[in-house]
């Protein structure tokens, strides 16, 4: 699975930008079929 | 450059029946007004059953003049009766993107393959200028290296201020994750 939090230095920029957020938030979406963006 | 997000959030049950009626009987009359609906999704985590629309405008003047246009159409009216007790909500937020990412500024590359879309965002204690600067300088990089296809990123015009969005694409085979 590709994942950006096991690369070396992400942690330590991590933990660099959580001053920087209140809160997030994520939502996973799949293109509609008239969507030009699939 | 300007990007109107809009979400419409339905009853459960009512998406099949929109996704039928509105590229046969909305879509198109906004597309003879000028519109230019780049993305067109729906949600599979977090709030289910909602249409997420990613409208482009030069600017926000195109944008009024495109909605007047095509409200004002009598086929827009019909598109439009096919719509009481569908929506729970509808949302609209107006973000503005950053320069050097594709979207809202330049065509994207053609997918023939649906991929999965992942929009993340961010309230910030930061401004959003800085976010955006230390995105661009550091992370960016970081994500492209590890597959992450990151395709905009946005600041908010409206609605909760000192916003950014992400909008992230990956393989229907890869795994959003983090």
């Amino acid at each position: 699975m590709a994942s950006w939090a096991t690369l070396p230095g992400w942690p330590e920029l991590r933990k660099a930008n959580a001053p920087r957020s209140l809160y997030q938030n994520v939502r996973l979406m799949v293109p509609t079929d008239f969507s030009p963006m699939q | 450059m300007l990007v109107d997000a809009r979400t419409y959030q339905l009853y459960p049950s009512r998406m099949a029946g929109y996704l039928a009626d509105y590229p046969r009987l909305g879509l198109p009359v906004q597309r003879r007004h000028g519109g230019w609906l780049p993305g067109c999704f729906t949600t599979i985590s977090g709030v289910l059953n909602q249409a997420v629309h990613y409208w482009h405008y030069d600017e926000a003047g195109e944008r009024e003049t495109v909605r007047k246009a095509f409200t004002g159409d009598p086929d827009w009216a019909k598109y439009a009766a096919t719509n009481p007790g569908r929506f729970v909500r509808q949302d609209t937020q107006l973000l503005v993107p950053v320069p050097f990412l594709p979207l809202g500024n330049e065509p994207l590359p053609v997918h023939i393959a649906p991929g999965i879309y992942e929009e993340r965002s961010y309230h910030l204690r930061a401004t959003a200028a800085e976010y955006v600067d230390v995105f661009r300088n550091t992370s960016l990089a970081m994500l492209r290296n590890s597959g992450v296809d990151v395709l905009g990123l946005f600041t908010a015009d409206t609605g909760a201020l000192s916003r950014i969005v992400h909008v992230w694409r990956w393989n229907a085979s890869t795994n959003a994750c983090g």
